[in-house]
This record gives C-alpha cells, structure tokens and sequence, in this order.
C-alpha cells in the first residue's frame, strides 16, 4: 500500500471552535463576575482605647490653643472623638479654627510651651471630673451648656460649622436614648419634683453601655433608679452611621422627673 | 508592586507582573492548542467509529470479498476509514502473493497478516497522535498556572511590606491577577483531562475491533480456493 500522505482533517473547523469556546471563557469571566472597578471605601480604622481620651486645644490653665506645641506629648494627645478627616494631627488643625481666646495668655506660658503643654495634659488627668465634664459637653448634648460654659460654647460654634446635620442627628438619638431609658425608670417614691441628676455614659459602638458613672445627683434613690434604667435600656438606640459614633461614646445624661 | 484598586478584568492582566503574563500567555497559547485538539480529534474519532460501523456491516454482509474489494478501492482515499485501509492492504498482499507460484499457504497467510498488521499500527499511530499533548496539558498547565500564582502572590505581599497599615485591600489585588493565572491553567488542564481520558478509552475499542478485523479477515482469507 502506498504511502499516503496524511494530514489531519477538521484543523480549520477545530480551530474556530478553540477559538470560539476561548471568546466564551474570556466572556464569561468579563460580564459573568462583576468585577469590582470601583475605588473600595477607606479601610475603617479602629482606635483602642484604654483610658479616656486627652482634649486637644482645651487647656485647663487658660492657655491658648496656640501655645500647645506640636510636639508637646503626641502619643498622648488624641484628636477629641470627633469625625473629620482633616483633625488626625491635631498640630494642624488648632491654630487655624478655633477662633482665639478672650483671655490674653499670660508672658510665662509663651516661653516654655512644651512644658505647659504636658502640664495641662497632666492636670486634666489629676482632675477627671472637670475632663468628663469637658467630653459630655464636646459630645454637643444639647442639654449640657450649663457645665462646660465658654470652651464648650467654642467647640460648638466649631462644630456647627462643620456639620450641622450631624448635630440634628446627634440631638434626635440622644433624644432616643433619653426616651429608651426613660421607659426603664422605675420610679421611686418621694422623689421631688426639682431633683436632677446627671451621668456620664460611655457606649460601645453596637449601642451597650460599658460604663455607667454619676457626675452629679440631687437625690440618691432616684439617680440608683435612672443608672439601673439605663443598664436595662441596652442597646441604646445609636445612629446607622458609624462615622458619627465617635460623639456618642461619651454621653452626659440628665434626667429629671417631670420633663 | 503598585498597589491598584482597579480590579477589573482587563486591568488586572495589563497590570500583572511580566512572569504572570509571560504564563498567561504561555496557558492562553497552550489551552489554544488543546482546544483545537480536542475538537479535531472529536470529529476524527467521531468519524472513524461511524466508518468502522458502516465498513463492518458491508464485510459481513457482502456475500462476495472481490465485489467488496472493488467497491472499497474505487473510492476516495480520503474517504477511507481506518479498516477500510486494513481490509485493503490484506486483500491487496494476498493478492499478490496468491500470484507467486508455489506460495504455500501459511506463508500466504503471514504475509498478509503482517501487511494487515503494518497498516494497523500506521492507523493506531495516526488515531493516537496528539493525545499525548493533550495528557500533558492535562498533568502540566495546573503547576504552570500555580506557578503564576505563586509568583504573583510573592509580589503582592512583597508590595505589602512596603506598606505601613496593611490591609485587605493591599494585597486583593495582587492575588486575584495571580489567581487569574490558576483559573487560565485549570481552564486549560481539565478539558485536555476530559478529553484524553475519554479519546483514549475510544481509540482502545476502535484498536480491539480492529484486531478482531484483522483476526476474521485473515480467516476469512485462508478460506479462499
């Protein structure tokens, strides 16, 4: 038998069908998986905290915001837990928002500021209640004005500046917790009517209280009655928006009986 | 490595480290050929079964071996199946050596089987040819297209290394161009599996069928006056 010279059938027809199942391949990896062509969010960053946060700009010793030098303790001093991007140095922001202060700083603070500045730092952590007092005053609970007095009226004006609508949302929810809570009261009897008391509520992100601590009470069989209430209400209602938690996690609460 | 948030198709390629691409490329080409392949060996087998049927229903039901003859040898070469080929070649040597004087029937006999047999291991020959690539592709593009991943998983955490706060979003990028390479691999390597293990179960019966052929056929021969 001669030899034939053999070539493979089909090589044209098998070629456009390689061809074609590899368009099929491409075309279900193109439109069959949604490809994520988007720039994803910023990465959530999580702060740990382990001691309550150091005011920034705050000084207890009427100093001006001016004088705390950037490089006056910075692991210590943490933006106060407000959201804006631009407040992560808080050397960068100070000097140019916060309107100055009435109070001329005195000649002696100018020349060591650094020590000044970790001298407020200290100062403020020898004395929680006035920080506590500070934090539940820059949480912009709308009911606290009476505590903080000038600097809290600042960091307000500041504030409502920047977010006005943060604000509502933050006066609604905190109307929501007072209400929550407020269900959970189980009133005691003879309390008067003029009593108050006031408590600095620290929450965690998902709306539980971590720490419950009374900052000032006119009657102690009522303010046991509202600390208990508040510890039944949990979760607290918080605002779906992460990026506004930072307000909440210092909460100062008054409550009164009649309201 | 830069660090890129595009993750759509066509960027993750373009952005892909040269070796990935270098192995994408390899296992597009590779798979290419696989494909074209399988197709073709498809449509071979497919019509060689079809002509053995129909070749074996003709030899068992001609009732006479010089009309068959004819009728095989007046057609196409091209249109020939494999035990066509067979047939012809034993019936044209015993022809042949039926006309040399004082052939003795055994000799007869072998002669026509080796010329069966020769022609057979020239049709297995053909019918197997590329399946070994095919079982290459198969065992072979899973490690290359690993091999692209691997590499671009080096980079991506090499990229990582030079990041401060490292995130999900640091290396995404970098392992799915990397993964790319797997799936083009695994796209490759499990048709050519497929497909060798099934043609080579096919070219098996068809070769017993054709011995059995061979084994009647020579029988049938030394029957012949």
């Amino acid at each position: 038998m001669t030899a034939v010279s053999y070539r493979e059938p089909y090589q044209f027809s098998a070629g456009v069908l390689a061809l074609l199942v590899h368009g099929v391949f491409f075309a279900v990896l193109y439109f069959g998986l949604s490809w994520q062509t988007k720039q994803p969010m910023e990465a959530m960053s999580v702060e740990l905290w382990d001691a309550l946060p150091m005011p920034v700009g705050v000084p207890t010793g009427g100093m001006s915001p001016e004088t705390v030098a950037p490089d006056a303790a910075p692991a210590l001093v943490e933006p106060p837990p407000q959201p804006p991007v631009e407040m992560v140095k808080p050397d960068i922001v100070v000097p140019e928002k916060k309107p100055p202060k009435p109070i001329p700083v005195p000649q002696k603070h100018d020349a060591k500021p650094t020590h000044t500045a970790q001298k407020s730092v200290e100062s403020s952590r020898k004395n929680p209640q006035s920080l506590l007092e500070r934090y539940g005053i820059e949480g912009g609970n709308t009911n606290t004005t009476r505590g903080g007095g000038r600097v809290g009226q600042q960091l307000r004006l500041a504030d409502a500046v920047k977010a006005t609508e943060a604000d509502r949302l933050l006066a609604e929810y905190v109307g929501k917790i007072k209400a929550k809570i407020k269900r959970d009261i189980v009133m005691p009897p003879d309390v008067p009517e003029n009593a108050r008391v006031e408590f600095l509520v620290t929450l965690l992100p998902d709306g539980s209280v971590m720490t419950v601590r009374l900052a000032r009470s006119s009657h102690a069989g009522y303010a046991n009655a509202v600390e208990r209430a508040i510890f039944k209400a949990q979760p607290l209602p918080l605002p779906p928006n992460n990026e506004l938690f930072g307000q909440f996690r210092e909460l100062k609460l008054v409550f009164k009986p009649i309201e | 490595m830069q660090v890129t948030q595009d993750l759509s198709f066509v960027h993750l390629i373009l952005t892909a480290s040269v070796l990935v691409q270098l192995v994408m490329g390899l296992l597009l080409f590779v798979s290419m050929m696989s494909w074209g392949y399988i197709f073709q060996k498809l449509f071979t087998l497919r019509r060689e079964l079809k002509l053995t049927d129909k070749f074996e229903a003709a030899f068992w039901n001609s009732p006479n071996l010089n009309d068959l003859y004819k009728q095989v040898s007046a057609g196409q070469v091209s249109n020939q199946g494999a035990l066509e080929r067979i047939f012809l070649a034993g019936a044209v040597e015993f022809a042949k050596l039926k006309k040399q004087p004082g052939i003795n029937s055994s000799a007869l006999m072998d002669g026509t089987r080796r010329a069966m047999r020769a022609t057979y291991q020239r049709e297995m020959d053909r019918l197997e040819s590329h399946l070994s690539f095919l079982a290459s592709v198969g065992s072979v593009s899973p490690y290359v297209g690993l091999f692209g991943t691997v590499w671009g998983i080096m980079n991506a955490f090499r990229g990582l290394a030079n990041v401060g706060q490292a995130t999900l979003a640091h290396v995404a990028p970098g392992i799915a161009e990397a993964l790319v390479a797997t799936a083009m691999g695994l796209f490759a390597a499990i048709p050519a599996v497929v497909a060798y293990n099934r043609y080579a179960y096919d070219i098996n019966r068809l070769s017993s069928r054709f011995e059995s052929f061979t084994e009647e056929f020579s029988n049938v021969l030394q029957r012949q006056p």
